[in-house]
């Protein structure tokens, strides 16, 4: 077989010359329906360096407000972080910074109780007894103040567990 | 892309058993083709075929049953493949029936290649065989062509 027959030259140019059926004219409605719609014009680039025009039909007030509303709100900024700043605080006479803190839990007594359930089994209780105690220092005013808060601690015990 | 549309539509054609679910095909072909380009710039003609065969093969599958029994309805009402007016309406019947006789393989190419205006290269891509195999499947699709029109003594009368 070759292509180069003449018959089939001649047999590939008549299937040529047969054009495809065009599509139904509710066929094509339907495609253009479905086509999906072009897309919109891309808006332009916010530039990093807006240009500022005068005379371009933009009232006065508004060119002033565009230059103000930064400018205000960069003059705010730089005043807060100034007035926050740790070295313009004003001093605070009167309370406590603390450069240290300890705390300490002292076990100062254990002892055992037995109770009874509504149902009659007897429940072990162990009982601990402990003394909390925070100490906060502020080394820079010679300050110390120290807090004890006494905890019990209750751990149920059932005689199975001995 | 409208262009393209007859033989978009002739091709799936060939892969259905109705006009209607050709034209489905062709239109679902083109929205997922054309839905990922947010720029609206027609697909590649490869691709939308290459989607309407993936698409029909899928249906193949899941409504085969179904679009047998709507083509066994509508037999004798489809649209032919190709144009023509009174003259030419027995040169398309027979056309059709000639290329409806083709392996389904050799019809594609043959399809892509002389209607679909793609080159080898790119029917290799539509269909996802080597460009060489697109090749020899065209020149296998021409000459069965050849014997089937011959032997049904319609060879002269497509050459017209």
């Amino acid at each position: 077989m070759s292509h180069n027959e003449p018959e089939l030259d001649r047999l590939e140019a008549a299937l040529r010359a047969v054009r495809p059926a065009p599509p139904p004219a509710a066929f094509v409605a339907r495609l253009r329906q479905a086509a999906p719609a072009p897309a919109p014009a891309a808006p332009p680039a916010p530039s990093s360096q807006p240009v500022l025009r005068w005379g371009t039909g933009v009232s006065p007030w508004v060119w002033l407000g565009r230059l103000l509303i930064p400018a205000t709100a960069v003059v705010v900024a730089g005043v807060m972080a100034w007035r926050w700043h740790p070295a313009h605080l004003p001093a605070e006479t009167g309370t406590l910074r603390a450069d240290n803190v300890q705390i300490n839990q002292d076990l100062v007594s254990t002892f055992d109780t037995v109770e009874p359930l509504p149902n009659g089994e007897p429940v072990r209780y162990r009982c601990r007894e402990w003394m909390d105690t925070v100490v906060v220092r502020d080394s820079r005013k010679g300050l110390e103040v120290a807090r004890r808060v006494p905890r019990i601690e209750v751990i149920p015990v059932r005689f199975e567990a001995y | 892309m409208g262009c393209h549309v007859p033989a978009l539509l002739l091709f799936a054609r060939q892969q259905t058993r109705g006009e209607a679910d050709a034209q489905d095909l062709v239109q679902e072909a083109l929205v997922e083709c054309w839905g990922g380009r947010p720029d609206s710039a027609p697909p590649a003609a490869a691709r939308v075929y290459a989607t309407i065969r993936r698409r029909a093969a899928d249906w193949g599958r899941s409504q085969d049953r179904r679009t047998r029994r709507e083509a066994a309805a509508c037999e004798g009402v489809e649209d032919g493949w190709f144009d023509g007016g009174v003259e030419e309406r027995e040169r398309n019947r027979m056309l059709q029936e000639a290329i409806g006789e083709l392996p389904g393989d050799c019809r594609e190419v043959l399809t892509l290649k002389t209607w679909g205006g793609l080159t080898f290269a790119e029917i290799a891509q539509a269909l996802g065989i080597p460009a060489n195999t697109a090749a020899s499947r065209y020149r296998y699709g021409l000459e069965h062509l050849r014997q089937v029109l011959r032997r049904q003594n319609r060879l002269e009368m497509l050459k017209g």
